[in-house]
């Protein structure tokens, strides 16, 4: 059985994808972090009951899908993002002002995008392209076959290039 | 691995955007995005793979400190303020000084507080005393008639 200081390091370790996953979907920081830490918490519970589980990443990101849906759900808001927030940490190099905000256009557009898709796409998309993980890993956490997971990330994709093209061309 | 070339990265864009490109595809196609030159028909996908980086990127902020789990249940942690409040409350009332008021009688049995109303309670019962005075006063007066007519009858029985 998973101990303490193991689950703390398994946890801290996904931390930053649990968050970024959150973040994406509810667009509070602060949401975000309660989803993170609620994972946190059920997991520890249910390891505490003896209840293993072999693929633990999953079955936490399934988790936090699961508490972001609920959140939306709830409280019905999606308004606003924060291409904001995220584009102050990224912009780190040395860049002129012009390509700066042209950057930040095309993240926030980008964004916009994403946002604009339908649910399933939009987890598709954000847990291929931007977490990394593998079809299987993805049909396991949206509680799905992999079929339709490569269904929804195919469509996402044509349509976000579909629109970046349309919008490049302009 | 194929060598990164100009049609190697078209093919791949192709089978990525039918979702059949493998997670070390993905990350060659976006090694290649990021060189300076591109071909121009190819520069909107850097923004698109720029953004996938740079979300991927982003670390959220520091772990803020754990909320109190104790409580466990949600309504027990809802409820805690509330009790809370009903305790300070009961303290409150439970260890204040008693209140001694600058004014008190006792009318007719009754603790009165008040000098206003205590007026307005007399006045009330000697209002209902003079009007009983008056009611045994007119039924005295009847009696005395009473007597008279009685003297009367007694007379002529008499005579």
């Amino acid at each position: 059985m998973m101990n303490q200081i193991s689950f703390n390091t398994f946890i801290l370790g996904l931390r930053p994808k649990l968050y970024r996953f959150s973040l994406s979907m509810l667009k509070r920081h602060e949401s975000a972090e309660d989803v993170v830490q609620e994972v946190g918490f059920r997991l520890w519970k249910g390891i505490r009951l003896g209840q293993e589980h072999p693929q633990l990443e999953a079955l936490a990101m399934c988790t936090a899908k699961n508490l972001c849906i609920d959140m939306l759900r709830r409280n019905n808001r999606r308004d606003g993002y924060l291409a904001e927030a995220l584009m102050d940490h990224k912009t780190q190099t040395v860049k002129t002002p012009q390509i700066i905000l042209e950057e930040k256009d095309m993240h926030a557009f980008i964004c916009n995008l994403i946002d604009r898709l339908p649910l399933q796409q939009q987890m598709c998309i954000r847990l291929r392209d931007v977490e990394g993980y593998e079809l299987d890993e993805i049909a396991h956490i949206l509680e799905c076959d992999e079929g339709s997971v490569r269904t929804n990330l195919s469509r996402a994709r044509k349509r976000i290039r579909e629109q970046i093209l349309q919008q490049w061309n302009q | 691995m194929e060598p990164i070339n100009e049609t190697t990265i078209r093919r791949l864009l192709e089978r990525y955007h039918e979702g059949e490109t493998s997670l070390a595809e993905e990350r060659q196609l976006s090694a290649y995005f990021t060189q300076a030159q591109l071909p121009d028909d190819l520069l909107p996908y850097r923004a698109l793979f720029g953004f996938f980086r740079a979300e991927a990127a982003f670390t959220p902020p520091a772990v803020r400190p754990q909320k109190i789990r104790a409580f466990g249940p949600k309504v027990i942690r809802l409820l805690a303020p509330l009790t809370a409040a009903a305790a300070v409350l009961i303290l409150y009332f439970a260890l204040r000084p008693p209140v001694k008021p600058d004014f008190i009688c006792y009318l007719d049995g009754e603790r009165i507080y008040n000098r206003e109303e205590a007026l307005q309670v007399a006045d009330q019962q000697w209002a209902l005393m003079t009007a009983q005075l008056q009611k045994a006063s007119a039924m005295a007066e009847k009696l005395e008639q009473m007597t008279d007519y009685t003297e009367i009858i007694h007379k002529y029985i008499a005579k």
